[in-house]
């Protein structure tokens, strides 16, 4: 990895289109301001540390053979969602419900 | 792009006799980079819950849902760059499936992931795990809350 120094008001220029500048140093936290073209994604990088360990944290292990949710959305809320999203499809429909 | 989240867009439009897509993921997801697709299986009886998972013996699932209907005033705003990558032009051929997490007892709260949802091309059937542009207004760990929300 490249270490640079750099001073408040002092900048880096990564290729043609990538200007990052030093606009602020207060104590141990830095302000730094980036211009990039629109099309570059600019995240802090707690953020997707965050959504690998939600993807990790959500992913199933020893799914039913059968595409059947039912074992595993036994819990209460996911059952009550069913029966509501089931209601609202009857009630659009003009079917009575089951 | 901003995505209005349309109320009714939560029955799934692909493949609607049908119960299974494969969606191509060419970027993998986060915390599994090395995934290229996964099918999309949903039963009739179990929406808005489908299940995303790799078509092959003990691989990777998850249980996903399309937000529409269930989660009032989320909206997703998309980079361009995605929107490109994608080929998307609009909410219709958009489908966005926000991954959900089960508590592992079964018996606490549903969570659903509003920062990173998988947003697929419904006609290329391509997607990509993004994190949308307006994240700081949603939690990456929303607590479904069955009662009131936009029911």
């Amino acid at each position: 990895m490249l270490i640079l120094s750099r001073k408040v008001d002092q900048g880096i220029t990564i290729g043609d289109e990538i200007e990052i500048s030093i606009t602020k140093i207060e104590g141990d936290s830095v302000k730094i301001g980036i211009s990039a073209p629109r099309s570059i994604s600019i995240l802090r990088r707690e953020i997707l540390e965050e959504m690998q360990s939600s993807n990790l944290a959500a992913a199933v292990t020893n799914v039913p053979k059968q595409s059947t949710l039912k074992s595993t959305l036994a819990a209460g809320s996911a059952k009550q969602l069913i029966a509501q999203m089931r209601a609202k499809k009857a009630a659009k429909e003009g079917v009575p419900e089951k | 792009m901003k995505l209005k989240v349309n109320e009714d867009s939560n029955t799934p439009e692909i493949g609607q006799s049908e119960t299974r897509s494969e969606i191509k993921l060419p970027q993998g997801l986060f915390g599994f980079a090395e995934i290229r697709s996964m099918e999309l299986v949903f039963d009739q009886d179990e929406l808005p819950f489908m299940w995303l998972r790799e078509q092959k013996q003990d691989g990777l699932a998850f249980i996903v849902l399309e937000p529409g209907g269930i989660i009032s005033n989320y909206s997703v705003e998309i980079s361009d760059a995605d929107v490109k990558l994608l080929d998307i032009t609009g909410p219709e051929d958009t489908m966005i499936l926000n991954i959900v997490t089960l508590p592992p007892d079964q018996s606490g709260k549903i969570s659903l992931n509003l920062v990173g949802p998988i947003i697929v091309n419904r006609k290329t059937l391509s997607g990509k795990q993004c994190i949308i542009n307006n994240h700081e207004e949603f939690s990456a760990r929303h607590v479904l809350d069955v009662g009131g929300e936009g029911l």
